[in-house]
C-alpha cells in the first residue's frame, strides 16, 4: 500500500488535466491550424499586391489625347500636350500614381484613331471614339478643347471612377493654368514661377521615431493589442466554460472534496493558460518562420540591408507584450472563474461573466483611444487601473515614452489585482460551486461578505 | 478514535438543515446514516468532507480538525453523481488518484483490480459519456477510493444501481471493510443498513433521533413485540389470546402471529397462561421493532417526502 507514489501538487495535477483536454480538443486543434494558414496567407500578402501592381504597370490604361481646333491644329501641338500630361503624371508620388500611358491617336494601335483628324471637335471626336471605348478597342480618351468659350477637358472610359477624376484634375489644372497664363500674355519665365509649387513641410520634434517606424510600431501595436483582446476574451470564455460545465455534470464535487477550491481554481487558469501560450507560440513561431523564409519582412519593415529579423520588432515590444499578455490573460481568467461558478448551465455563462467582458471592452477602447493621443488624461489613468492595464498601459509604453514608475506601479497594482482576484473568486466558487442554479448578484454578495474565512478556502 | 462530529449546525438562509449534531463513529467500522431525503445528511457528509463549513461545532478525525486531513484520506462519492463526460475511465480515475495525492504503476494496477471487481471490463477503455448511468456511478465509487482512504463517505451509494450492481457494490464494502477501512453512508433502504452497518444513526430534521447498533436502536423506542403461534384445542392463536387479560388484537404475520406488548406487561405472563392451559406453544418470540418500522415510527409524516 506504500508503494504509492506522491502524485505532484494538486493544483498542478489540475491545470495538467485542463492543458491535456484542452490540447487533444478538436476546436483547439482546428482554431490553432486556421490560425497558422491565416497567418502564412497574410504573410503572402504584400507579395500578391506586389504581383497585382506589376501587372498593372505591365498593362497601363492608354489614354487617346485628343484636342480641338482652339488647341493647335499641327501634330506636335498635341505631341507637346501628351509630353506635358505624362510629365505631371510623372509628378504623382509612386505609391498613389494610376497606370495610365498617355498617346496621341498616331501611336494607337487602332486604325481608326490613327485615322482621325488632327484635331476633332467634341461632336467629331465623341462620334468617332465613343463606339471605340465602348467597344473596348481603345481603354479611354482625354478630349481637350472649348466648349461654349470655356476650356473643357473631358475623360471618357466605360466607366470613370471619381478617383480618376481626382487624378486629371491634379494633371490637367496647371496646364489650363499655364495656357490661360500663355493667352493672357505672360513670359514662359512668368508662368514658370506661377507654377512654382508650395513647399509644404511637416516638423517632428520629438526624436524617438522617424515616420516609418511611427507607422510601423503603430500597426504593430495595433495588431498586438487584438491579440491582447482576443487572448482574454477566448481563453477567458475557455476558463468560464470549463467551471460551468463542471457544475453541469456535477463533477465538481468530486473536485471540491479533493482539492481547495483555491488550488483548483489555479490549476484550471495555469492549465488553459499554458494550453493558450502554447497556441500563440505555435502562431508566432509559424508566422516568423513563414516571413523569414519568404524574405518579404525586409521589405515590409524599415530595416537597413542587412538588419535581421528580431532587430526588426524591437525586444522592448516583445518583452512588453509578453508581460502583458500573461497579465491579462491571468487577471481576466482568474476574474472569470469566479464569476463562472454563479452558473450551472452553460446559457447562463454569459450573463454572469459579463462583469469581466465589459472591463476588457473598455480596456480595448481605452487602448484604442492612445492611438489618436496617447497622453490623453483618460488614457493615462486608465493605464493606471488594474483591469485596464494590460491593453492600456501596453499601448501608451509602446507609442510614447511612459516614466518608469508609471509601468512599475501598473504592474506590481496589476499583480496584486490578480492575487487579490484569486482569493475572491475562490471565495465566490467555494460559495456557489453547489449552487445548481443561477445564483443572483445578490446572494453572491451576500456570500462574499458573510466571509466564510475558514481554513478550508 | 475515530470521526467525531461535535455539535455541528449549519443553516442556508432561514433553513436549519443540520442542528447541533454529535457522532461518533469508532474507526474499521460501518456506519449508516439514515434519514428521509432533507433531513440533514447529505449537508453533514459535506461538513465532514470540508467541502462546507459549519456555522457552529467542530468535526475531527482522529483528533485532527477534518480540513487537514480530508483530502488526503477521506474518499467521497457525492449524492449528485458526475465525472468528465469526454475522459476515459482510466484517464478519469488516474486523475481522482492523482488529486488525491497518489500515482505510478500500483495506482494503474488498482484500477485494473477494480474494473475487474466491478465488472467494468468491457467498458475500460470508453468514455464516460458512453456508458450506462449505473456503470458511471461503479466508476465514480473507484474514484473515491483509489487513494485507500482511511474513511469512505458515500452518500446514497446504492441508489440508481440494478440488484446485480447492488450486489456487486455490497461484496466491495464489505471488501473493503474486512481491509480497515472505515465506511460511512447514507441511505434510506433499511435491509442494506441491517446487511452492512455495525453502527447507525437515525436523523430527522437535522437532529439525531437515534444512534447506536442496529439493535440498540431497534430497542430505542421502548416498545416490544410479541411473535408467536399458538393452537389451544383446536383453537387459533388469536382465540387463545383473547383469553388472556390486557393484550391487544394480534395480526397475522407469515409464520405466526404478532402483537405489541402494552408498556409494563410481561410477555412471560402469557407464556405460562398458554402452559397451564396446555396449549401448544410453536413458536414465542419477543422482539423490538423493526428497523423499519422504527424507521417508520420515527419519521411519522416525514416519510412521505421522499
Amino acid at each position: 500500500m506504500s508503494e504509492f507514489k506522491p502524485a505532484p501538487a494538486n493544483w498542478w495535477v489540475v491545470a495538467h488535466r485542463e492543458f491535456r483536454q484542452l490540447v487533444r480538443n478538436r476546436a483547439y486543434v482546428i482554431t490553432t491550424v486556421i490560425g497558422l494558414l491565416l497567418l502564412i496567407g497574410l504573410s503572402f500578402v504584400p507579395a500578391l499586391l506586389d504581383y497585382l501592381a506589376s501587372r498593372d504597370a505591365a498593362n497601363p490604361v492608354e489614354i487617346v489625347v485628343v484636342t480641338g481646333p482652339e488647341w493647335g491644329t499641327e501634330q506636335w501641338h498635341q505631341q507637346m500636350l501628351r509630353q506635358q500630361l505624362t510629365e505631371a503624371l510623372a509628378r504623382i508620388p509612386a505609391a498613389f500614381r494610376p497606370s495610365w500611358r498617355f498617346i496621341t491617336p498616331a501611336e494607337s494601335m487602332s486604325s481608326t484613331v490613327r485615322a482621325l483628324p488632327p484635331t476633332a471637335d467634341w461632336d467629331t471626336a465623341q462620334q468617332q471614339l465613343d463606339p471605340l471605348v465602348k467597344e473596348g478597342d481603345i481603354d479611354a480618351y482625354l478630349w481637350f478643347g472649348q466648349i461654349d468659350g470655356s476650356l473643357t477637358v473631358r475623360l471618357t472610359r466605360q466607366e470613370v471612377s471619381d478617383t480618376e477624376m481626382g487624378f486629371v484634375r491634379a494633371i490637367v489644372e496647371p496646364l489650363a493654368a499655364a495656357r490661360r497664363a500663355q493667352e493672357a500674355g505672360l513670359t514662359p519665365e512668368q508662368i514658370i514661377a506661377l507654377n512654382t509649387p508650395t513647399q509644404v513641410e511637416g516638423r517632428d520634434v520629438n526624436p524617438r521615431f522617424n515616420d516609418r517606424t511611427q507607422v510601423f510600431s503603430m500597426i504593430l501595436t495595433y495588431f498586438l493589442l487584438i491579440a491582447l483582446y482576443m487572448a482574454a476574451i477566448l481563453y477567458g470564455n475557455m476558463i468560464a466554460m470549463g467551471v460551468v460545465q463542471e457544475k453541469n455534470t456535477r463533477v465538481v464535487e468530486m473536485l471540491v472534496s479533493a482539492a481547495r477550491p483555491i488550488h483548483i481554481l489555479v490549476g484550471k487558469v495555469l492549465g488553459i493558460g499554458l494550453a493558450g501560450l502554447l497556441q500563440f507560440g505555435i502562431w508566432t513561431a509559424g508566422g516568423l518562420i513563414v516571413t523569414l523564409s519568404s524574405g518579404r519582412l525586409q521589405q515590409l519593415l524599415p530595416l537597413e540591408d542587412g538588419t535581421s529579423l528580431l532587430a526588426a520588432i524591437p525586444l522592448p515590444i516583445l518583452l512588453y507584450f509578453t508581460l502583458f499578455f500573461l497579465l491579462g490573460y491571468f487577471l481576466y481568467a482568474v476574474l472569470n472563474a469566479g464569476l463562472a461558478s454563479m452558473a450551472s448551465r452553460i446559457e447562463e455563462m454569459n450573463a454572469v461573466i459579463f462583469p469581466s467582458i465589459t472591463l476588457i471592452l473598455i480596456a480595448y477602447f481605452l487602448a484604442f483611444a492612445s492611438f489618436t493621443r496617447a497622453d490623453n488624461p483618460l488614457v493615462v489613468i486608465g493605464s493606471l487601473i488594474p483591469f485596464f492595464t494590460p491593453m492600456v498601459m501596453f499601448s501608451r509604453v509602446i507609442l510614447i515614452p511612459v516614466p518608469a514608475w508609471q509601468v512599475a506601479l501598473s504592474v506590481v497594482s496589476t499583480l496584486l489585482t490578480i492575487l487579490l482576484g484569486l482569493g475572491v473568486s475562490a471565495r465566490l466558487y467555494h460559495a456557489n460551486v453547489l449552487r445548481f442554479r443561477r445564483v443572483s448578484w445578490k446572494e453572491a454578495w451576500r456570500s462574499l461578505r458573510r466571509g466564510q474565512r475558514l481554513p478550508g478556502v | 478514535m475515530g470521526l467525531a462530529v461535535k455539535e455541528v449546525s449549519k443553516s442556508f438562509g432561514d433553513i436549519a438543515a443540520v442542528r447541533k449534531v454529535s457522532l461518533d463513529i469508532p474507526p474499521g467500522i460501518v456506519y449508516g446514516l439514515i434519514g428521509p431525503n432533507g433531513a440533514g445528511k447529505t449537508t453533514t457528509m459535506r461538513m465532514i468532507m470540508t467541502i462546507l463549513n459549519p456555522d457552529r461545532g467542530e468535526i475531527t478525525w482522529k483528533g485532527q480538525p477534518v480540513y487537514k486531513v480530508a483530502s488526503r484520506h477521506f474518499g467521497y462519492l457525492p449524492e449528485e453523481r458526475g465525472l468528465y463526460p469526454n475522459m476515459t475511465i482510466r484517464d478519469q480515475l488516474r486523475f481522482f488518484a492523482a488529486l488525491h495525492g497518489i500515482s505510478g504503476a500500483t495506482v494503474d494496477r488498482e484500477i485494473d483490480e477494480w474494473i475487474t471487481r466491478l465488472d467494468l471490463t468491457e467498458h475500460a477503455g470508453k468514455k464516460i459519456e458512453e456508458l450506462s448511468k449505473g456503470n458511471a456511478q461503479k466508476v465514480q465509487f473507484v474514484a473515491a477510493l483509489l487513494h485507500h482512504p482511511e474513511l469512505l463517505i458515500l452518500d446514497e451509494p446504492f441508489s440508481g444501481l440494478d440488484p446485480v450492481n447492488v450486489r456487486l457494490l455490497k461484496s466491495a464494502l464489505l471488501h473493503l471493510a474486512a481491509g480497515g477501512t472505515s465506511i460511512l453512508f447514507s441511505t434510506h433502504r433499511m435491509e442494506h443498513v441491517e446487511e452492512l452497518c455495525q453502527r447507525l444513526a437515525l436523523i430527522r430534521g437535522g437532529e439525531i433521533v437515534a444512534e447506536g447498533t442496529v439493535d440498540e436502536v431497534r430497542r430505542s423506542t421502548g416498545r416490544m413485540f410479541l411473535r408467536l403461534q399458538l393452537d389451544c384445542e383446536g383453537n387459533g392463536t388469536a382465540a387463545c389470546l383473547r383469553t388472556c387479560a390486557g393484550l391487544p388484537e394480534p395480526r397475522q404475520i407469515p409464520g405466526g402471529w404478532e402483537l405489541e406488548l402494552p408498556a409494563g406487561f410481561d410477555p412471560q405472563q402469557v407464556l405460562r397462561q398458554a402452559l397451564e392451559a396446555g396449549t401448544a406453544i410453536t413458536r414465542f418470540e419477543v422482539t423490538p421493532p423493526s428497523l423499519e418500522d422504527v424507521y417508520i415510527s420515527v419519521m411519522g409524516g416525514e416519510a412521505g417526502n421522499e
